[in-house]
């Protein structure tokens, strides 16, 4: 891979992805391909679901049947954006949804990513900012937020599952996220 | 920052996707015509935008990675090959994958790569006469595989059988289904034939269907079950008639 390639900012990168680069892709890949797995296994809890889902989600950014629109926020949050979505997708088609939480226990100890570059510190302080945030809300709302976001569940399934009718399920969810906007003031405006 | 429309209390559910398809479809269309609830769902979207960063830090398998460029090597490659014609039909736009068995819509590049993939494993195909004792004669014909393994196609009469060796194995609820590609037909027709391979990557696969009048034979990655239409582009080709 040329090395001024690594130079380039993501959205340049994929002009070039556009035009048929694998360099650039792979530029593109080594960037967000953690955090995109990352999103993916915590969603999926399965790694073969996980690699599934950030090997669709990536080879769908090659075809450029997924199009990147800089004016809709940065490479990395349209990439989460797909990976989020078909990690949805996967989830919704498997037959197992509600019962897939204990496989492949402790692939976080075997593949916790090294922290090697200021870029990474900064995205391990910035996650503890959101999970800090999170943690500030009252758990009805946080674990609808979670249901919903981590684990792909519709807002009818968590009303079932929390036995809480689905115009209070809505309402947490709104009056969550809007909490967490308060709390995360400037790290919120970044993502985009 | 709250909307005060009525339709406002469906923003927090709308940005984590956690509304039903028809309900999400119809709040989209709503925002077309209200800036409040517009305003609301921009607001919360950069929330929303944040919270990947809150799932514990993993690295990518290294190989997956390989799998990936594997692929997106063979395509560029193939792209490359087939000049700025490939890149001309348009891909659809598909808002979700749909479920089992049905479209889960990106045919366009898919299709475009099919027909790129047609035309090397025409040329790449190399057929070899086994003449039996008195029966049809056996050809084989070897198939161009994107990414890893090799792959033939074994013709007796109407009848064929795929043979894959170092193909890649799928994971769970993912299958291999054999497709059908007939002169003057631009869209491949499913079969019945689905497979996986052994942990070494081979696989000897009898075809179901009559091969009579079909000119490839192409094999994709799908959903359990089947598709329709191909959901991902061909890893297998090969040239039968």
């Amino acid at each position: 891979m040329s090395a001024s390639l690594h130079e380039l900012a993501d959205e340049d990168l994929m002009q070039l992805v556009r035009k048929g680069r694998p360099d650039a892709f792979e530029c593109v890949y080594e960037r967000h391909s953690s955090a995109a797995f990352s999103l993916a296994y915590r969603m999926t809890q399965n790694r073969n679901q996980a690699e599934d889902v950030v090997q669709d989600a990536f080879l769908s950014l090659w075809r450029s049947n997924a199009r990147y629109d800089r004016n809709r926020g940065s490479v990395r949050t349209w990439v989460l954006g797909i990976v989020h979505n078909r990690a949805i997708d996967s989830l919704r088609r498997s037959v197992v949804h509600d019962r897939r939480r204990a496989s492949d226990e402790g692939l976080e100890e075997r593949f916790a990513a090294p922290e090697r570059t200021d870029a990474e510190v900064a995205r391990r302080d910035e996650a503890r900012e959101v999970r800090a945030a999170i943690r500030t809300l009252p758990t009805e709302q946080s674990r609808v937020i979670e249901l919903a976001y981590f684990g792909g569940f519709t807002h009818s399934e968590i009303a079932t599952m929390l036995e809480t009718p689905i115009g209070t399920v809505k309402g947490r969810m709104r009056l969550g996220l809007g909490k967490m906007r308060d709390q995360l003031g400037g790290l919120a405006a970044e993502a985009t | 920052m709250s909307s005060p429309c009525r339709h406002g209390e469906d923003a927090g559910a709308y940005v984590l996707n956690a509304l039903e398809d028809d309900e999400a479809r119809a709040y989209a269309a709503h925002l077309e015509t209200c800036a409040p609830c517009r305003e609301e769902v921009a607001a919360l979207q950069v929330v929303v935008d944040t919270l990947p960063a809150g799932a514990p830090r993993l690295s990518a398998p290294p190989e997956l990675k390989r799998r990936i460029m594997a692929v997106v090597e063979a395509e560029a490659e193939l792209l490359r090959a087939s000049g700025p014609e490939a890149d001309r039909v348009p891909a659809p736009v598909a808002a979700k994958r749909g479920r089992l068995g049905r479209l889960s819509g990106r045919p366009g590049r898919a299709l475009a790569l099919a027909c790129t993939i047609l035309v090397v494993g025409g040329v790449a195909g190399v057929a070899i006469e086994h003449g039996r004792d008195g029966g049809p004669s056996t050809r084989t014909v070897q198939a161009a595989v994107t990414g890893q393994g090799r792959a033939a196609l074994e013709l007796t009469g109407s009848r064929a059988a795929l043979k894959v060796d170092g193909v890649p194995s799928l994971p769970e609820g993912r299958v291999y289904q054999v497709w059908f590609v007939k002169p003057g037909r631009s869209t491949p027709e499913p079969t019945h034939t689905l497979f996986n391979v052994r942990r070494d990557g081979r696989a000897t696969v009898a075809i179901e269907e009559s091969v009579k009048g079909v000119k490839q034979v192409l094999v994709t990655a799908e959903p359990d079950g089947g598709s329709r239409q191909p959901t991902s582009a061909p890893v297998i080709s090969a040239t039968a008639a």
